[in-house]
């Protein structure tokens, strides 16, 4: 958070320990089992989302401009569409472990954001060209796609693995419908394949467009990350088609593809090593 | 005014009384309306499902043993002989009248307790008391307060979560793992009575495939007749168990069927989708081993038995957490109930309060005073300063309800309008000879 105005960082700290009271419900909903403290979730994430919406107009009130450039504001972003998520699917998904999940999922994500908020830059004049655009936002929906997939994967092998050891009572009501994982799992990288291929397709417009040409690009590690991503999940689904795949393979591929986006998103920017900026 | 449930259940009577005194919908109504035009005055609700008959009743002044009364009903309405069901009754009063129904509502007192269905009926049996209009303010106030009981002992405990038998683990054990129930295949090994048992509570919760393979076939065929269910030879058991998703081990053998080898050639050709065994044999059907096989999971008796013996423990926590909150809204709701009658006489006292007001100010409103500009002003003084000292007694009053019950609150404030009505008499006299 070095050099944020201070009411960016007000706003944020809040929003941050909104979401940290938010996860301290979520493990009290579990121990407890009952749905008493499910009430606390919703206001507590419903108020942190609107915390975040203040910061991106704090932001786009000072670059005059959408701010969704930089990483700290994809970030924001994400933490937001995942907080809408919650918020939405809370009214059909009435098992305790939902919200607690949501809540430390979300948790996570904006700490992330915190270690990467850098103050407000302005974008590029690229940045507001369609194929910027399209890139920007597919990518985001990718990225949060893949999380869903990598999340979905995670509780299916926490879930097997503990029905494995006879833990019954630690899966029973507390962990989803196995199958339905694995279904959401497949879902999750059937849709971040899809949002991958017309992100990487939109870059390579993109590309095309500043003349530098797509193999000067594929030098790039943020790139190249993205990329492997992409292949891993193509591999997934063809496998899974074949019926080549099993159930623990599929959720450790996906596992690695959501690692490797989190090193383009995250790695890459904070070693410094991409030329993948879109800020002046 | 009392409150009163008079009534037998799972516990008390056995399934045969119960079954002859059982009301559908159009009876309940028939009944409500017939006891209604017995006794005006009186409220009732009646509560009929598979495990009990209850009619619960509010009522003030009925002649004779309210209890017997209602009992004599139930007999002539069933054409049913008294002395055939009275020891199995039970009549419950007041306060525990009314810890009675918040109980049942929050299935607290069901054949399995935390079990969803009973608030419905609950719901269902008030909602046709509406209908017959046989209700009145106090059953419509315990009945709602028994609907928000339910909800916030379901809501604050895990009442409703959790088995506690071996077969009820196996069935969420299945649930767990296989998105549609309905659509899993399971295949029963053996036909005895824990398979029957485990066969009965699949179909409950909506599996439909399920196949019974048997050493005998005709008697694996006459327990899948039985329950609707296919049976197939002894020698098919390989081929059925390539395609189930669940299978149930019970069958009588000194040795195991499969070992951890066989089964895996068995899972080689099920493309690794997964399968749950239940071993609930003694001597065991599965080898301990085949656990090892990636996608197969194996729960012997034993380990379902832990299982169903935490959930019990657990629940019995819960039915502590649960009773907690019954008591808490018995209690607020028998402080309402101590005090709903006084309402008449508060508002006896409320007038006689006003009209020592309305004396005294026509008494200093006289001759010129009349049309003075402060009329108004001081009408209002007098009327708050009338309601301030009401706020004064009326709180007494109903302290003296809760603490000494309504008799007594009931005498303080017959005596406080007495009082009252001779101060106006004394007014109106002193303004007549004036």
């Amino acid at each position: 958070m070095l050099g944020l105005p201070r009411p960016e960082v007000i706003v944020f700290l809040s929003a941050v320990l909104i979401h940290l009271a938010a996860a301290i419900v979520g493990i009290l909903q579990l121990l407890s089992g009952g749905q008493k403290y499910k009430h606390f979730l919703s206001p507590l994430i419903s108020l942190a989302v609107a915390l975040e919406a203040v910061i991106l107009i704090f932001r786009a009130v000072e670059l005059k401009a959408i701010p969704l450039t930089g990483l700290f504001e994809s970030m924001i972003v994400l933490t937001i569409v995942f907080g809408l998520i919650y918020l939405f699917f809370s009214i059909a998904i009435v098992q305790v472990w939902f919200g607690s999940l949501m809540a430390w999922v979300i948790l996570t994500m904006i700490i992330m954001a915190g270690i990467v908020a850098r103050p407000a830059s302005e974008p590029d004049a690229l940045a507001a060209t369609p194929w910027a655009i399209a890139h920007g936002i597919t990518m985001i929906l990718g990225g949060a796609s893949i999380t869903f997939a990598t999340a979905s994967a995670f509780l299916s092998l926490l879930g097997r693995g503990k029905l494995k050891r006879k833990e019954v009572m630690q899966v029973l009501g507390k962990v989803p419908n196995i199958e339905r994982l694995e279904r959401m799992n497949l879902i999750g990288v059937r849709v971040g394949f899809v949002l991958l291929t017309i992100g990487l397709l939109s870059g390579f417009g993109l590309a095309s467009m500043l003349g530098t040409g797509v193999v000067a690009w594929l030098a790039d590690v943020k790139v190249v990350s993205i990329i492997v991503a992409w292949i891993l999940l193509g591999i997934i689904l063809v496998s899974n088609r074949m019926l080549l795949l099993k159930g623990k393979m599929r959720a450790y591929l996906t596992a690695a593809a959501f690692v490797l986006v989190l090193f383009a998103i995250l790695g890459v920017t904070i070693l410094g090593a991409t030329q993948h900026d879109f800020t002046r | 005014m009392k409150i009163i449930v008079l009534g037998l259940n799972h516990k008390s009577a056995p399934i045969d009384i119960r079954e002859k005194l059982a009301f559908d919908a159009a009876d309940t109504i028939r009944a409500l309306r017939q006891l209604k035009d017995r006794f005006r005055e009186a409220e009732f609700v009646l509560l009929s499902t598979c495990n009990r008959v209850e009619i619960y009743s509010a009522y003030e002044g009925m002649e004779g043993a309210v209890a017997e009364t209602i009992a004599k009903f139930l007999s002539e309405f069933h054409d049913v002989a008294l002395e055939d069901f009275q020891d199995f009754l039970y009549v419950l009063d007041d306060e525990d009248a009314v810890k009675h129904l918040l109980t049942v509502a929050s299935s607290l007192d069901s054949m399995v307790v935390g079990e969803a269905q009973i608030i419905g009926q609950v719901k269902e049996s008030y909602k046709l008391a509406c209908t017959a209009k046989s209700t009145g303010k106090v059953l419509n106030r315990l009945f709602h307060c028994a609907f928000a009981t339910s909800k916030t002992v379901h809501t604050n405990t895990s009442i409703s979560s959790g088995r506690v038998s071996i077969a009820g683990i196996a069935v969420e054990l299945a649930m767990q793992l296989f998105a549609d129930i309905s659509a899993a295949k399971v295949v029963v090994i053996g036909a005895g009575e824990m398979g029957e048992l485990l066969v009965r509570h699949l179909l409950h919760v909506g599996c439909k495939s399920i196949t019974v393979v048997n050493r005998s076939y005709e008697h694996g065929l006459n327990v899948a007749r039985r329950y609707g269910v296919k049976a197939r030879r002894w020698e098919e058991l390989t081929g059925q168990l390539i395609g189930a998703n669940v299978a149930i081990a019970s069958a009588a053998t000194q040795d195991y069927l499969f070992k951890k080898g066989s089964l895996k050639k068995i899972m080689d050709n099920r493309r690794d989708r997964a399968l749950l065994i239940i071993d609930i044999a003694v001597p065991r059907n599965f080898e301990p081993a085949v656990n090892e096989i990636e996608n197969v999971y194996l729960y012997s008796i034993d380990e379902l038995s832990e299982a169903a013996e935490q959930n019990r423990k657990a629940r019995e926590e819960d039915i502590t957490k649960g009773m907690q909150i019954i008591y808490e809204n018995v209690n607020e709701f028998m402080d309402w109930f101590k005090v709903k009658d006084i309402g008449p006489l508060v508002g006896q006292i409320r007038e006689k309060f006003a009209e020592i007001g309305q004396s005294e100010l026509k008494r200093f409103f006289v001759g010129a005073r009349q049309e003075a500009s402060c009329k108004e002003v001081m009408e209002a003084m007098v009327d708050r300063i009338v309601n301030k000292l009401l706020h004064c007694v009326i709180r007494n009053v109903n302290v003296v309800a809760k603490k000494h019950g309504p008799a007594e609150a009931a005498k303080l404030a017959d005596s406080i309008v007495r009082q009252a009505e001779k101060i106006t008499a004394e007014l109106d006299n002193e303004e007549n000879v004036q």
